[in-house]
């Protein structure tokens, strides 16, 4: 029978985990009778939270913090979400700037005519849906995975997810933000180790380019 | 009918005759020249009958015919009859029976008639009344006579059921009393009342005399009286001109003579005798009688008749009336009294002159005055009669205005016994009158044998059903392989003079087979119903069979016609019909039918066609069998439908059918079609088949429903027979039928139950209503009748009115977008085009000469009701159904976090499996690099 060393047992038996949650994620059925935003994200709770961490602590035995569930050191992680989110809004201002990017970017009508649904769509949804993001991607297969691999994790995970946009939103403007706090957060858990820091810097740089776009519009 | 004309217009006849033998005398005078010498000549009566046989285009042999049926005429008289007719025709025992009687012939009205019913109940027989039940005695006297049948009946008659009991004999305050006339009612204040009776052997009528007596006349013995007349006769002898011509009497040679005959018999008025006419009363020699007689003879062997004595006849009528005894008072009689103790007797009241309620006296009822219906409770064996007293159409020979006054009985079975007869003078001539001297007796000895059993009368005349049994089809197939797909020969009986329906009627069939249609016939019937190949034999109302022809060999070899071609079956009903008296009648017929036994088949293919570029013309060619597929068990309408093209296969219009048979073992092949040949030649199809003759086409083009027979004649190259071999063909539309491709998801709606004839319990299934849960898809197929039109079709299908994509060809598996709930109905529908190809429609055109405008396309669609259900039928579900009912029931949320951690848990166990089953490989020795231990 074919024996593996550790390390590349314990790689593809972590690739597997990643590759089935994203089929599982891609080709769960939608019941049509329930709310499709609801179900994406009970879905992408499932798929790309809870099944990375029961992976991490049932089969794989090791704690959370190596999926980046742990503090970073002292001030460096608001330094690292500074230094990755200010060029990420600096791009995108770019690209606000150069090309009619409003024009493809939309908010959802209830949160754009109003500024306290505008705070709690923000926080509530964008937030969570950031937070699954950051801990499959950036948490399980960048720093669990490809952790090894060191800078070249954050740009393999970063391909991983436009494979993974092209398969299921798509990329257009509305995404593009999300690809290039994709890239920036890849660079802050690469940076502090920790989850925390690169949801900030995600949801920060979505924050401010749904509020930049809202007000363009 | 001649006779009758000839003996009613025998006087115009006579005058007739008599006229033309004037007018021939008339025509050609004997001139008195003519007995001189040269002068014209006298024609004969033959010459004279000659001419005018041709001036009037008289056929002498048809006047020689009526003249021979004029001379019998009076021999063929119609005398009375009675026909009695029964209602209920099959009496049960104790029902209420009616006989009614139909009198003919009669010169009175039916309701003026005497009716002398009789009954006989079973065991009355005549004779000794002991040891015989007390109701045959009705008259309570003496043995068993007639009277006491007509007493059995006139009581009923009289009294209509009414209870004696109840009645006060002890006054009779009633004038029931009734006078019977000779002849029927209207007969009255006539004295003279003529009765005859017929004899029907020679046709005479016989007047009923106490006693007669012949006229008589004094002649010596030896002598007879008679009418004597004579002629004179001139012979002129020969004439001399010596002799005065104008006194020829001075010739010697001249003479006169005259000559004599008996034309007649005399009459004789008081006492004197006396002829008519120019002739002479005188006592005849019988030496001489009856031939010419000279003078002389005249002279020496007749005399003159001096005195008569005139004839005389005691005239006699009897009534056939029932009596209080065999020799007791006979009712009807002219005193019209009609007492207490005859009430008593008959049990009529004597206190109302109708008991019977039915207009008449008492006593005009008990001698049956227009008694046309009797009705009586029928008992097994009983036997009825009836004898019709009334005056006939037939005048008598008396110089009055009467005609003969008969009696009529329902058989026409009376004798006429102890007769005679009489010469009596009448209007001058005398005539001789048949006699007879029978008494009631007489005429009561008749009754016995004109007794009629009800159960014999109408419909029983003939004790024998008339039975007719046919056959269908004319020229079936017998299938001696295991598949079974005979056809199957249906015989059905009929009954023409049954009065009972067919589901009365006991039918008892045999099946028998034989090598030819002669004889040797077995008896195979019991073989078959075991065989499975005939249900049922026997039964009420089984007025047809249906004999499946699956005898294969081992069911032939046993009779040694395993192999043998053609067979015979003789289907052979016999039917009963029983009656409540235990009296049956029975009928029988066969119908033998031809069988063709052998193992060949006439396979039937579906065609192509293509062009021949030597003549420029279509020409079709065999593509695949049809018709062919047989399911033993089906599981499906389209199924059980594609085995009935066993028997007959079904066609469509405008399709070219191939048919073949194999070749091996056959030769001369002769194909018809309805009985009209079929060739195939080189211009019909270039297949090698059809050059052999063992293929052959046609094209349908026929109304549906119409068949077509199919046959083939072969020569057998072993035996040197002729086989014959043959197949039906059926026009029918094509049809277009829904099935369930997945019956898990979608199934045909439930009907309820069918319970065969056998007992056999089979679940009926809607063929437009189909029935799936919420989230289940529809798929369907489409399935064509017959299925090689299939071929043929484009199709369009639509749930909801939304064009649906077939999944896979005929079939579609379609996700509903929309859910529907329990209650909801999905309308699909498919609409299929059939259009024949091109290259067929030619071929249709030129070999068939049928145009294309006949053959073009056909649209037919069929629609059905998806129905969404509940989960109400979770009991009679699968086990698929029955987690589908309760997944049903969840919320959806619930049911899609069910599913998801589920998957979860799948993967993780998936994974967790697979690391765990692959095994580590010893870690490596650690490498320096440098000063770094990696």
């Amino acid at each position: 029978m074919l024996s593996l060393p550790l390390s590349k047992k314990r790689f593809f038996s972590d690739g597997l985990v990643v590759l089935l949650a994203l089929f599982a994620y891609y080709f769960f059925p939608i019941d049509e009778k329930l709310n499709v935003t609801v179900q994406s994200l009970v879905l992408g709770v499932a798929f790309f939270v809870l099944l990375p961490i029961l992976y991490v602590k049932i089969v794989r035995k090791q704690p959370l913090s190596s999926l980046g569930f742990a503090p970073s050191r002292g001030r460096f992680g608001w330094l690292a979400v500074s230094l990755a989110v200010l060029p990420a809004l600096a791009l995108l201002y770019f690209f606000a700037r150069v090309y009619s990017v409003e024009e493809g970017y939309y908010l959802p009508s209830l949160a754009a005519n109003s500024f306290p649904i505008f705070l709690l769509y923000e926080v509530l949804v964008v937030g969570a849906t950031v937070f699954l993001y950051e801990v499959f991607f950036r948490g399980m297969i960048q720093t669990f995975w490809l952790g090894q691999h060191r800078l070249w994790a954050v740009f393999s995970q970063f391909g991983i997810f436009v494979i993974f946009l092209l398969f299921t939103d798509g990329i257009f403007w509305q995404t593009v933000p999300f690809l290039v706090a994709t890239l920036a957060s890849g660079f802050v858990v690469f940076s502090t180790r920790s989850l925390y820091y690169s949801w900030a810097s995600t949801w920060l740089i979505l924050f401010v380019a749904d509020a930049y776009f809202l007000i363009a519009k | 009918m001649l006779m009758k004309s000839i003996y009613m217009n025998r006087k115009k006849i006579l005058s007739s005759v008599l006229s033309m033998m004037v007018v021939a005398q008339l025509a050609f005078p004997a001139p008195a020249a003519a007995l001189f010498g040269k002068g014209p000549k006298i024609p004969s009566a033959n010459q004279v009958a000659q001419d005018l046989e041709q001036r009037y285009n008289i056929n002498k042999e048809e006047v020689q015919n009526a003249g021979q049926n004029f001379n019998v005429s009076d021999n063929k008289k119609t005398a009375p009859e009675v026909t009695l007719f029964f209602s209920p025709t099959d009496p049960k025992e104790g029902e209420k029976i009616i006989a009614k009687a139909f009198p003919t012939l009669f010169s009175n009205p039916s309701d003026q008639l005497y009716y002398t019913w009789y009954l006989k109940r079973k065991d009355c027989n005549l004779g000794s009344a002991s040891g015989k039940p007390a109701y045959c005695n009705a008259d309570g006297s003496g043995g068993i006579t007639v009277n006491d049948w007509k007493v059995t009946a006139a009581r009923i008659l009289a009294t209509d059921g009414a209870d004696k009991a109840g009645f006060n004999y002890a006054t009779d305050t009633d004038a029931d009393g009734y006078k019977a006339e000779f002849g029927g009612s209207t007969q009255t204040n006539t004295t003279d009342d003529w009765c005859y009776v017929l004899d029907r052997n020679n046709g005479e009528m016989y007047e009923l005399t106490a006693s007669s007596s012949s006229e008589t006349f004094a002649c010596g013995a030896g002598y007879t009286p008679a009418c004597v007349s004579g002629t004179d006769t001139v012979d002129a002898g020969t004439i001399n001109s010596t002799f005065d011509p104008l006194l020829p009497t001075s010739d010697p040679t001249f003479t006169t003579s005259t000559e004599y005959e008996v034309v007649g018999r005399p009459s004789c008025n008081g006492s004197t005798a006396s002829c008519g006419g120019n002739t002479t009363t005188r006592c005849v020699n019988l030496a001489i009688a009856n031939s010419k007689f000279n003078q002389t003879q005249y002279d020496t062997l007749t005399y003159g008749l001096s005195s008569c004595t005139a004839g005389s006849t005691s005239q006699k009528c009897v009534h056939l009336f029932p009596r209080t005894s065999a020799s007791g008072s006979q009712f009807g009689a002219p005193d019209g009294i009609f007492d207490g103790p005859d009430e008593f007797f008959w049990g009529t009241n004597s206190n109302d002159p109708d008991t019977a309620d039915n207009g008449n006296k008492d006593e005009a009822n008990v001698i049956g005055l227009g008694q046309e219906s009797f009705s009586w409770n029928y008992q097994s064996g009983d036997e009825i009669g009836v004898v019709v007293e009334g005056t006939s159409i037939i005048p008598t020979k008396h110089a009055d205005s009467s005609n003969a006054i008969m009696w009529a009985f329902t058989k026409n079975d009376c004798p006429v016994i102890n007769k005679g007869s009489y010469n009596s003078t009448i209007r001058g001539y005398s005539v001789n009158i048949l006699t007879t001297t029978m008494s009631e007796a007489d005429f009561n000895a008749c009754f016995e044998s004109n007794l009629v059993d009800p159960l014999q009368g109408g419909q029983g005349k003939s004790k024998k059903l008339d039975v007719s049994v046919s056959a269908s089809p004319e020229n079936p197939t017998n299938d001696q392989t295991a598949e079974k797909t005979g056809d199957a020969v249906s015989a059905t009986a009929s009954v023409t003079n049954s009065s009972r329906s067919p589901s009365e009627l006991s039918y008892s069939w045999k099946v028998l087979i034989s090598d030819n249609a002669v004889g040797g016939f077995t008896d195979i019937t019991a073989a078959l119903v075991s065989g499975g190949m005939l249900a049922s034999s026997s039964g009420n109302g089984l007025d047809s069979i249906v004999v499946a022809l699956n005898m294969d060999s081992s069911f032939l070899t046993p009779y040694g016609l395993s192999g043998v071609d053609p067979l015979y079956l003789k289907m052979e009903p016999t039917i009963k019909e029983n009656f409540s008296s235990g009296v049956e009648r029975v009928g029988k017929s066969d119908v033998v039918v031809r069988v063709s036994n052998t193992t060949k088949k006439i396979v039937a293919y579906s065609t192509t066609a293509a062009l021949n570029t030597v003549t420029g013309k279509y020409r079709v060619s065999a593509a695949s069998p049809i018709c062919n597929v047989f399911y033993p068990n089906p599981t499906t309408v389209s199924q059980t439908m594609e085995n009935l093209n066993k028997a007959a296969c079904r066609v469509v219009n405008d399709e070219v059918v191939g048919v073949e048979v194999n070749p091996s073992g056959l030769s001369d092949f002769s194909w018809t079609l309805n009985g009209v040949p079929l060739p195939c030649t080189s211009d019909v199809s270039p297949d090698a088949a059809c050059a052999a003759g063992n293929r052959a086409f046609f094209a349908v083009a026929g109304e549906k429903g119409e068949t077509y027979t199919l046959q083939v004649k072969a020569t057998s190259t072993l035996t040197g027979k002729s086989v014959t071999l043959a197949r039906t063909f059926q026009v029918v539309e094509p049809e277009l039928m829904l099935e369930v491709t997945d019956p898990t998801v979608i199934w045909p709606k439930f009907i309820g139950d069918y319970t065969a004839l056998d007992g056999n319990v089979f679940a009926d299934y809607s063929s437009t209503v189909f029935e799936k849960y919420s989230a289940d898809p529809i798929k369907l197929k489409a399935v064509f009748l017959p299925s090689f039109v299939s071929s043929l079709s484009t199709r369009n299908w639509t749930i909801d009115g939304v064009s649906v994509t077939e999944s896979a060809p005929f079939e579609i598996d379609y996700a509903p977008a929309t859910l529907k709930t329990p209650g909801d109905v999905y309308n699909t529908s498919i609409s299929a085009t059939l259009l024949q190809n091109n290259d067929k429609r030619f071929a249709l055109r030129d070999i068939w000469g049928i145009d294309g405008l006949a053959s073009a396309e056909t649209v037919i669609e069929k629609t059905i009701q998806v129905s969404v259900i509940d989960t109400e039928t979770l009991a009679t579900s699968t086990p698929k159904k029955f987690f589908a009912a309760v997944s049903s029931y969840l919320p959806a949320s619930v049911l899609f976090s069910f599913k998801l951690m589920a998957t979860m848990a799948v993967l993780l166990f998936t994974v967790g499996f697979v690391f765990s089953l692959v095994p580590e490989a010893a870690p490596a020795a650690p490498r320096r690099r440098g000063n770094r231990i990696e």
